[in-house]
């Protein structure tokens, strides 16, 4: 039992030697809030610490998560910087950020930033209809096509995720309240098929246990770079409307930092030729500065027909969103 | 000592006077304040911000009907097979039988979500064991929670059928009884305290799950709140549905209070050890078959699964990363988590099971209430309350381990709980009139008493900390990675590789402190 009990202590105070991370004061690690996980983005946040010599310390969760957390901290927060897997969760926190310098936002597209400068998107999200080679389910031409009755019990939802409620937002904002919860309720009445996540409905669209289903286009190329995914292929909607969303995942820099040069030096990297390229190659995701090679196995961003709709306006919409994907039986 | 019968008729509690007896009281009273944090904080969060329910009438009433069919069918069955497997490993002469129950314990680090994960990946059109279509909805729910808590009542019952004075079965069996008469009208009353904790446990274990009834597609009340959770900014809904949560779970704690009969339980002998039962022909053939069913399905399926992910992986040269720093923060985290969570436990177990009354009720109704509520509610709860009362303590590692002693003190309560209802307090008094003092005969007489229990009840709280998920991703420090959250955010961006090496990660580091644990303390 003693030896046990040393055992015990010895090992919980090396845990707490490598946990390291006490709270940070002025001369301490940056403190980056990332709703992009780590597994995406720590081979970035390493290159950024041994090229800047800035030390980082990253908070990884859910975007949303973390964005409820930055509203709850309010000013007191201990972050730096918000790193954000969608707009609607940069657009809640965006009251607690400063504006960016012109010469960040203008290598942007205006369509993939804050309409007051609080956010800058970082890599393009697409939403697509990923379906089965051998299904003969037939491919939407509008997102009104995708709850077509050929589709009944084919089709693979996602409805609790935030790229879903995110396009559902989106939704509201092209059609309205009446309009969105017409399509929510026909895509319900469709027994479509729920799961947790984007990337089991790939699999199973892989499988042939699913038609297909509405997903992020870059899950079937990463099911690809596991050895997978040979059954499968992206379609883009091509309507122009919400069907094809770009969603971009962005950074912001808190207000309350007191390193904002050091904030500003992340932001510029992530816009970085590099940083872009890693992001086409190594995610599949599109990057949204000029001249970087697309992802392979997509057609480039400039082809995909995106709605027009102002993603600042994403974050005031996506609660009335959760609710009608509830009232719609979805979830 | 001489042998009286087995419920020597006692003086009320309360007639006997014990000095000292309200040092135990401050004790489990400090003990307990971990525990009201997060009810606490989320009445005054739904005080002060109002209510919304964004759930129609109709709905709620289903996600009441669903939650509650599913919670009483998972209770039974891992009570059963909970009891099987403890029976089993603790009372029949098998070979390696030490590891059988260790390997019965296990399943309790694989995280409901994995669980779920290994049963939809082994079964439907590709599934790597089976073609059968893969059971979503209330079947796979209940057959996946059933078969990954039965190690909650496992754990649970082996001090109980250890403490068990075989006496009392041999006096049974003596007079000519069946060995399953005996079983049935001797020891099963015997074991009632221990099969109704480990009844709780698994029922508001239930409850609170997420990971399962989200991949197996079964619609709660859980589910709901996480829904609200990830998907608005606005927390009231799912403030609210919580705390309806909440009272259902208090409910059942009442219901269960007014029908449990306290019968004192002590035996005046001292332990003595049993003689191993020697099955032979088909009954040792069967029993062992059992073992090699249950851990081949609750441990061999998800280890294959994940070991075909990793190879399939590492052969299309998927790049898995040294998992070793989130080893040992897990590892760290939940050592501290189980041994700081018993020492808080010990004094409520006391007060409990030594002076029961109306406010050590209410005391193990909130107990119990935080236990049911579903983990991510407990961590906007408590980052809620870190906030505005505790800002010092926000996102450190102190208070990471104190609200996870919040969440599993039941775990660590019932099992000690159990081994004190049947140590006879006439021993402390017996130790007491001897001459020793109130702190000698708390280390050399109570503490030896309730260590069994109070090392069981360590080893449950360990395996849960080492899966907890949704609020060890609330309270942690910046950086604090753990495995489990290695697995979920692997799992969510669709890097199979890299999860199922995390997953295979998670079982190898828990497996060894609870053989030390289970080798040295438990078998006897």
């Amino acid at each position: 039992m003693k030896r046990l009990v040393i055992f015990v202590v010895v090992v919980a105070f090396v845990s707490i030697a490598c946990g390291g991370a006490d709270n940070a004061d002025a001369d301490g690690p940056m403190v980056v809030y990332s709703g992009r996980s780590e597994e995406l983005v720590a081979p970035l946040i390493e290159q950024f610490e041994s090229e800047s010599g800035i030390e980082l310390e990253v908070r990884y969760a859910d975007s949303s998560e973390l964005a409820a957390t930055l509203l709850a901290e309010g000013e007191e927060t201990q972050a730096d910087v918000f790193f954000a897997q969608d707009p609607a969760s940069l657009g809640a926190a965006a009251a607690l950020m400063s504006q960016l310098p012109e010469e960040t936002l203008d290598m942007v597209d205006p369509r993939f930033r804050d309409r007051d400068g609080r956010w800058v998107g970082t890599s393009g999200r697409v939403r697509v209809v990923v379906h089965n080679t051998d299904s003969d389910v037939p491919l939407p031409e509008t997102i009104d096509d995708a709850v077509d009755p050929a589709w009944a019990g084919q089709m693979g939802v996602a409805p609790t995720n935030g790229s879903f409620l995110a396009f559902v937002s989106a939704m509201i904002l092209e059609r309205g309240e009446d309009g969105t919860r017409e399509w929510l309720e026909a895509l319900a009445a469709n027994d479509p098929v729920e799961f947790d996540g984007n990337a089991p409905i790939v699999d199973a669209t892989d499988t042939g246990e699913l038609g297909g289903g509405l997903v992020n286009h870059y899950y079937l190329l990463r099911l690809r770079a596991e050895g997978q995914g040979t059954n499968t292929e992206n379609h883009f909607i091509p309507a122009g409307d919400v069907g094809s969303l770009v969603m971009p995942a962005g950074v912001g820099i808190m207000a309350g930092t007191e390193r904002p040069d050091a904030a500003q030096q992340l932001v510029d990297f992530l816009l970085a030729e590099e940083t872009q390229t890693f992001f086409a190659t190594e995610t599949f995701e599109f990057p949204l500065i000029e001249g970087v090679a697309q992802p392979e196995g997509v057609p480039p961003l400039s082809e995909i027909d995106a709605p027009d709709i102002d993603l600042s306006e994403l974050a005031g919409v996506l609660d009335l969103a959760t609710r009608l994907v509830a009232e719609a039986g979805l979830v | 000592m001489t042998a009286g019968p087995l419920t020597a008729p006692r003086p009320k509690v309360g007639q006997v006077r014990r000095p000292g007896g309200w040092g135990w009281g401050v004790a489990a009273g400090l003990a307990l304040l971990p525990v009201l944090i997060p009810p606490v904080s989320l009445l005054f969060q739904v005080i002060g911000t109002g209510t919304t329910l964004a759930v129609p009438p109709g709905r709620l009433a289903e996600l009441m009907l669903h939650t509650a069919l599913l919670t009483v069918a998972v209770t039974v069955t891992a009570v059963v097979i909970g009891l099987a497997t403890a029976w089993t490993t603790s009372r029949v002469a098998l070979p390696f039988r030490k590891g059988w129950m260790t390997f019965a314990a296990l399943p309790l680090v694989v995280p409901s979500y994995v669980a779920a994960l290994s049963l939809i990946a082994a079964t439907g059109p590709s599934g790597v064991i089976v073609e059968v279509p893969t059971p979503y909805g209330f079947v796979g729910a209940w057959l996946v929670l059933s078969v990954f808590t039965a190690p909650l009542a496992h754990l649970t019952l082996i001090p109980g059928l250890r403490a068990i004075d075989p006496a009392t079965e041999e006096a049974a069996t003596g007079l000519g009884a069946s060995r399953w008469r005996v079983f049935t009208t001797v020891t099963l009353p015997q074991l009632k305290p221990a099969l109704v904790s480990s009844g709780l446990l698994v029922g508001l274990y239930t409850i609170s799950d997420f990971g399962a009834v989200s991949l197996l597609r079964y619609d709660t009340f859980t589910r709901a709140i996480y829904t609200l959770y990830r998907g608005q900014i606005d927390r009231r809904p799912s403030a609210t549905l919580s705390l309806i949560l909440m009272a259902l779970a208090i409910v059942i704690l009442l219901v269960e209070r007014r029908y449990r009969a306290r019968v004192p339980l002590h035996s005046r002998r001292p332990r003595r050890a049993r003689p191993l039962l020697a099955l032979t022909g088909w009954r040792r053939v069967a029993s062992i078959g059992a073992l090699t069913l249950y851990t081949l399905v609750a441990l061999g399926l998800p280890l294959a699964v994940m070991a075909t992910s990793v190879v399939r992986g590492l052969e299309s040269e998927q790049i898995v990363g040294t998992l070793g720093a989130e080893a040992v923060r897990s590892l760290g985290v939940a050592l501290i988590a189980a041994l700081v969570t018993v020492v808080l436990a010990f004094p409520v177990a006391m007060v409990t099971t030594r002076r029961p009354g109306r406010l050590s009720g209410w005391v193990e109704s909130a107990m119990w209430g935080a236990y049911s509520l579903p983990h991510i509610t407990v961590g906007v709860a408590a980052v809620g309350f870190a906030l505005t009362w505790a800002r010092p303590f926000y996102q450190t590692l102190i208070y990471l381990v104190i609200i996870y002693a919040a969440i599993f003190l039941p775990q660590a309560v019932g099992a000690a709980q159990d081994s004190l209802i049947r140590a006879s307090p006439d021993l402390e008094d017996a130790s007491r009139g001897l001459g020793r003092g109130p702190l000698a005969t708390l280390a050399r007489v109570t503490i030896p008493l309730a260590l069994p229990g109070l090392v069981a009840g360590a080893a449950l709280v360990f395996l849960s900390v080492m899966k907890e998920l949704p609020a060890t991703l609330l309270l942690r420090p910046n950086g604090f990675e753990t495995l489990a959250i290695r697995i979920w955010s692997s799992t969510a961006e669709g890097f199979i590789t890299r999860a199922s090496a995390a997953g295979l990660v998670l079982l190898a580091v828990s497996i060894v402190p609870l053989f030390l644990v289970m080798s040295r303390e438990l078998s006897d």
